[in-house]
C-alpha cells in the first residue's frame, strides 16, 4: 500500500515537471532605449519668463492622503554614477532628473497622440529667464528666487557658477558641452544674487539648449567642498556614489546594489511635492521576468524593453505601450578611408542594395520609420524622402560593376549588446550577396566594438545616433565633420565642413536651412551611412499610470509620472 | 603525517594556484582587446579625454607593470576599484558575497536532501521505477540550462499557480539588522521572524532551479557508487554472515559512498560559492555571478580578476576542508 502510494506521488511529480516543461517562457536580450533628436530655433533675443513648468498637485481626497503612492519602476541595471559631470549612462541620467533640478526644459506638446519634449522651444525652471546680449555672446540669466536644497540653502546665482565652474574643470560630458556646443570656457560672472553675466567665446545657436542635460544639475557647492580632497578637488569620487542634498523633486534615500533604488518626494520642491510619495526601482535585469512582473502588476513601469518583449506585452490587460516616434537614427556606417568604401561608388551601391522596407517590417515589425539622410525625419530643416536612396538592385549591381570592388569580403562589425542590429546584419548580408558583395559578420563585445568604432578601425558597422540636441549643427559636428572623434566612418568633404562652421553663427533660419537642406544633399552623394531607420520609442507601463513624456534626448523623467486620473 | 603538516603543505599549494590563476586572468583580461576608456568617456569626448582615463585606469603602462602594481595592491589586500559601480571592489564584493553564500548553501542541502536517497534507493532496486525516476531526473537535472528551468518554475508558480512571490531580489520584507549578510541567518540571529520568513521564501524557486541542476550529477555518483559498494565484498561477507539488510545500507555501505558523494558535493558548492550567474540574472538576486558578468561586458577588469579569485579561492577552501575530512576519517589518506 505504501508502495503504491508512493508510486503514484512520484508519477505526479514527473507529470508535474513535463508540464511546466511545455509552458515554458523564453527570454530575450534588453536593448536600451536611445534618444532622439530634435530640431531648434535658435533662442535668438529669447527674454523668457514663462510659466513654471511644474503644476500644481492637485489636492488630493483625503482618504488619498491616508495611503502613500508608490511607483515601482522595473529597471535592468543599477545607477552607475550620481555625479552630474560625468554621466554617460542612461541609469544615471534618469537617476540624476530626479534628484537634481536642471535650468530649462522643453514644453510638451501632444504629437501623433503622444506627448513629447517640443524641441524648437525651451521653458524656465531653475533658470527664471535669460536674454542674449547683442553681440551673440553674452547672455543674462536670472535664477528663479525662492528655490532651495533639501535642507533649505537657497539656490541662486553662485550655485550655477559654481556648476558651471566644475562642470568646466571635471572631464566629462558637461565640459564637452559646455566647450564644444556652447562655446564657453569661462565661468560666468556673479552680478547680485540671483543674476549672472554668461559669456560665450564664438556664437552658438545651443548655449541655453546646451542647459538642458543632466550635467547642468544644480548640486550643492557646500557637499563637494565638504568632501573634496587635493587629489579629487572638485569630489568626483564622492558625488559619483552620493546625492546628498538634492535640488531636485525626491531624495535618494538607500540604494541596495545590483537590488533597489527607494526614491522619496521632497515637501519642499519648488514645484511643489512630486504625485508619488516614493518611486522604488527593482532591478530586474532579465528583460522577460519585467514583462512577467509588470504584466502581474507588481512593477509598475518596464524599462528597457526589446522588440521581443514589446510584442510578448501586446494585448495585455491592464498594460499600456507608450509609443512615439523618435529621432534615433539606425545606419550602418562605411568607413570612407577603407577600401571598398574608400570608393564613393562602392558606397552608392550599397545604399540602393539595402532591402529597407524588409528592414522596417521584419526588424522593426512596422514600428520604426524610414531615415533617408543625416538630419532625421522631424528634424526642422530635415529633407525627408527628398534624398537617400531606395532598393534598386539592378542599379546597385551596376554601379558596383563599374566600381573598384575588387570581390573582397567585406567585414560587417556589430554590438553583441543590441539584439536587433544582429537581425539587420543577416538582413544586410543576405541584400548585399543580390548585389555581389560578400559580407561577413563580425559580434563584437561592447568596449572591443567602442573602441574599434572610435578608432576608426572598422570597415562596416551597425550603430545607432540620437542626437540629445535637436540641431544640425549639433547633428554634424558630432557625427560627419571632419576629424571629429564621433566620426566614426571618417568621412570627409570640405563643402560640409564649411556649412558646419557657417552654420554656428548663422542666426537666420532660413539662411541656415539653406545651408544644411546643401549639406543633406551633399552627404547623401557621398553616401557615407547607409541611412536605414528610425526605431518608434516605445515605453510599458501600466494603465494607472499617467504623465509620460518623451523629451528629445529620450531620456524618461520618472518624477512627472502620476497616478492617472 | 601529521594533520598540521598536511594543512601547511595543501595551503601552500593553494597560495600557488591563486597565483596561477591571478596571472592567467590578469593576461586574458588585458590581452584582449576593449580598452573601457571608451565606453567610459562615451560620445561626447576627444581623444584627450580617453587618454586622460586611460591613464587614470593604468592601462597605458606595459602589462608587466600592471601585474606588478596589481599585486602589490592584493597584499594589500585592496582588489582595486570598479569604474562601473565607482566602488572600492572589496565593497562590492561585500555587499554581493552574501547572498551568493546564502543561496548557494540552502541549494547544496536541497540538493543533498532529494539527490542522495534517491541515489542510495535506486541504486538498492535496479531496473524498479525508483531507478527510472533517478535516471529521468538527474537526465533532466543535467540537461536543463539552469535559467531555462528557473523561467519555468517562474511561469508555474509565480505567474500561473501564485504560489511563489515575484523574483525582486533578496527579500519583500525588512532587510534584518547586519550580522553576517546572510538574510536568513540574520533574521534568526535577531529573532525576527518575519524577516527570515521574506528571505527565505524569496529564495526557494532560485535555490529548487540549483538544486535540480546541481543534484542530478550527485544522484548519479551516488547510485554509482553505491551500487560498486553494494557488489564489493565486505558486503558479501556481512550478507553471507547474515547481517541485516538495513544495516548492510547504513553502516556498511553508505560511509563508503559518502567520501565520493562528498567529494563531488563539494565540487558542487565550489561552483555554487564562485557565483550562479543565470540564475542570479533570472531572479534578480543582486549575488557575485551576476557582478561579475555584468563586469566582463564592460572590461572592468578589477571585478573581474576579484570574481575569479574569489571563484577559485571558494574552490580550494571547499575543497582543504574536504581533504582535512576525509584525512581524519579516512586512514588511506595518512600515508
Amino acid at each position: 500500500m505504501i508502495k503504491t502510494r508512493s508510486a503514484w506521488r512520484t508519477r505526479l511529480l514527473a507529470v508535474l515537471a513535463v508540464t511546466a516543461m511545455v509552458v515554458s517562457a523564453c527570454g530575450s536580450d534588453d536593448p536600451e532605449p536611445e534618444s532622439t533628436p530634435d530640431p531648434t530655433t535658435a533662442p535668438a533675443e529669447v527674454t523668457t519668463t514663462a510659466a513654471m513648468t511644474e503644476e500644481e498637485p492637485e489636492a488630493m481626497p483625503e482618504e488619498d492622503m491616508m495611503e502613500e503612492r508608490v511607483l515601482t519602476i522595473g529597471v535592468p541595471g543599477d545607477i552607475e554614477t550620481l555625479d552630474p559631470c560625468c554621466a554617460n549612462f542612461i541609469r544615471a541620467h534618469e537617476a540624476l532628473l530626479m534628484v537634481y533640478d536642471v535650468p530649462v526644459i522643453h514644453p510638451i506638446v501632444e504629437q501623433n497622440g503622444a506627448m513629447v519634449g517640443d524641441a524648437d522651444n525651451l521653458l524656465p525652471r531653475y533658470f527664471e529667464s535669460w536674454v542674449e546680449h547683442d553681440d551673440g555672446l553674452t547672455y543674462t540669466i536670472k535664477v528663479r528666487e525662492g528655490m532651495t536644497f533639501d535642507d533649505g540653502t537657497p539656490i541662486n546665482a553662485e550655485t550655477v557658477r559654481f556648476m558651471i565652474d566644475r562642470n568646466l574643470n571635471t572631464p566629462g560630458g558637461g565640459a564637452w558641452l559646455l566647450t564644444n556646443i556652447a562655446f564657453v570656457t569661462q565661468p560666468p560672472t556673479v552680478i547680485d544674487e540671483y543674476t549672472l553675466e554668461l559669456v560665450s567665446d564664438r556664437r552658438s545657436p545651443m548655449v541655453m539648449q546646451s542647459f538642458y542635460m543632466s550635467s547642468s544639475a544644480a548640486v550643492d557647492p557646500a557637499v563637494v567642498a565638504a568632501n573634496a580632497t587635493d587629489d579629487d578637488p572638485w569630489a568626483t569620487e564622492y558625488m559619483a556614489r552620493n546625492a546628498d542634498n538634492p535640488s531636485g523633486p525626491y531624495r535618494l534615500v538607500s540604494r541596495s546594489p545590483d537590488e533597489e533604488v527607494v526614491f522619496e518626494a521632497r515637501d519642499n520642491y519648488w514645484g511643489g511635492r512630486p504625485a508619488y510619495d516614493r518611486i522604488i526601482w527593482k532591478i530586474i535585469p532579465s528583460p522577460a521576468e519585467r514583462v512577467q512582473l509588470l504584466r502581474a502588476g507588481v512593477i509598475d513601469l518596464a524599462v528597457g524593453l526589446g522588440t521581443e518583449e514589446f510584442n510578448a506585452l501586446d494585448g495585455s490587460e491592464g498594460v499600456e505601450v507608450v509609443r512615439a516616434p523618435s529621432k534615433n537614427m539606425a545606419y550602418i556606417g562605411m568607413n570612407n578611408s577603407i577600401a571598398p568604401f574608400d570608393d564613393v561608388a562602392v558606397r552608392q551601391a550599397v545604399s540602393y542594395g539595402v532591402d529597407y522596407d524588409d528592414i522596417l517590417e521584419n526588424v522593426y515589425k512596422g514600428d520604426a520609420r524610414r531615415l533617408h539622410g543625416a538630419i532625421p525625419n522631424g528634424s526642422a530643416v530635415s529633407l525627408g524622402a527628398e534624398v537617400g536612396y531606395t532598393q534598386d538592385v539592378a542599379r546597385a549591381q551596376e554601379i558596383l560593376g563599374s566600381s573598384g570592388y575588387d570581390g573582397g569580403t567585406v567585414t560587417l562589425s556589430i554590438d553583441s549588446a543590441k539584439a536587433e542590429h544582429q537581425l539587420i546584419a543577416v538582413r544586410v548580408q543576405a541584400a548585399l550577396r543580390e548585389i555581389g558583395m560578400d559580407i561577413e559578420i563580425e559580434t563584437l563585445q561592447s568596449p572591443v566594438f567602442a573602441e574599434l568604432k572610435t578608432g576608426k578601425q572598422l570597415q562596416m558597422f551597425v550603430d545607432e545616433l540620437l542626437a540629445w540636441i535637436d540641431d544640425p549643427n549639433y547633428q554634424l559636428s558630432l557625427t560627419l565633420e571632419s576629424g571629429v572623434f564621433g566620426n566614426y566612418a571618417d568621412y570627409s568633404n570640405a563643402r560640409v565642413d564649411e556649412i558646419i562652421t557657417d552654420g554656428w553663427a548663422e542666426q537666420d533660419p532660413a539662411a541656415r536651412r539653406s545651408i544644411f537642406e546643401e549639406a543633406q544633399r551633399l552627404i547623401s552623394a557621398d553616401a557615407p551611412w547607409v541611412f536605414l531607420a528610425q526605431p518608434d520609442f516605445k515605453f510599458a507601463m501600466r494603465e494607472d499610470v499617467d504623465g509620460f513624456v518623451l523629451y528629445p534626448n529620450a531620456i524618461p523623467r520618472f518624477a512627472d509620472l502620476s497616478p492617472a486620473g | 603525517m601529521h594533520l598540521a603538516v598536511y594543512v601547511l603543505r595543501r595551503l601552500a599549494y593553494m597560495l600557488v594556484a591563486l597565483f596561477g590563476v591571478s596571472l592567467v586572468a590578469f593576461v586574458v583580461t588585458r590581452v584582449l582587446p576593449g580598452n573601457p576608456a571608451y565606453m567610459i568617456v562615451g560620445v561626447m569626448a576627444d581623444e584627450s579625454t580617453v587618454a586622460a582615463v586611460t591613464e587614470r585606469l593604468g592601462l597605458d603602462l606595459p602589462i608587466h607593470e600592471q601585474y606588478f602594481r596589481y599585486i602589490r595592491q592584493l597584499l594589500s589586500g585592496d582588489l582595486g576599484d570598479s569604474w562601473r559601480t565607482r566602488n572600492p571592489v572589496t565593497t562590492d564584493i561585500g555587499a554581493r558575497w552574501p547572498a551568493t553564500i546564502e543561496l548557494g548553501s540552502a541549494a547544496l542541502i536541497l540538493a543533498l536532501a532529494w539527490s542522495v536517497p534517491l541515489g542510495i534507493v535506486s541504486a538498492l532496486r535496479r531496473r524498479s521505477f525508483s531507478d527510472r525516476l533517478a535516471n529521468a531526473i538527474s537526465g533532466f537535472g543535467v540537461s536543463i540550462p539552469e535559467f531555462f528551468l528557473g523561467m519555468i518554475l517562474l511561469l508555474v508558480f509565480f505567474a500561473t499557480l501564485e504560489w511563489a512571490p515575484p523574483a525582486l531580489g533578496r527579500t519583500l520584507g525588512d532587510v534584518p539588522p547586519h550580522t553576517t549578510g546572510l538574510y536568513t541567518v540574520d533574521a534568526i540571529l535577531a529573532g525576527d521572524r518575519e524577516a527570515f520568513k521574506a528571505a527565505a521564501v524569496q529564495m526557494i524557486l532560485p535555490a529548487a532551479t540549483l538544486a535540480v541542476t546541481v543534484g542530478a550529477p550527485l544522484v548519479r555518483v551516488t547510485r554509482g557508487f553505491m551500487r560498486k559498494t553494494m557488489a564489493s565484498h565486505h558486503i558479501r561477507s556481512a550478507r553471507a554472515l547474515g547481517v541485516p539488510e538495513r544495516s548492510i545500507v547504513l553502516r556498511h555501505a553508505l560511509p563508503n559512498v559518502l567520501l565520493p558523494v562528498s567529494t563531488m558535493g563539494a565540487i558542487m558548492y565550489g561552483y555554487l560559492l564562485g557565483g550562479t550567474v543565470l540564475v542570479e540574472f533570472v531572479f534578480a538576486r543582486p549575488g557575485i555571478g551576476k557582478y561579475a558578468i555584468d563586469s566582463i561586458s564592460e572590461s572592468d577588469f578589477a571585478p573581474v580578476l576579484a570574481a575569479v579569485l574569489l571563484s577559485a579561492l571558494s574552490y580550494l577552501v571547499v575543497y582543504l576542508v574536504m581533504d582535512i575530512l576525509h584525512f581524519v576519517i579516512d586512514p588511506r589518506t595518512r600515508t
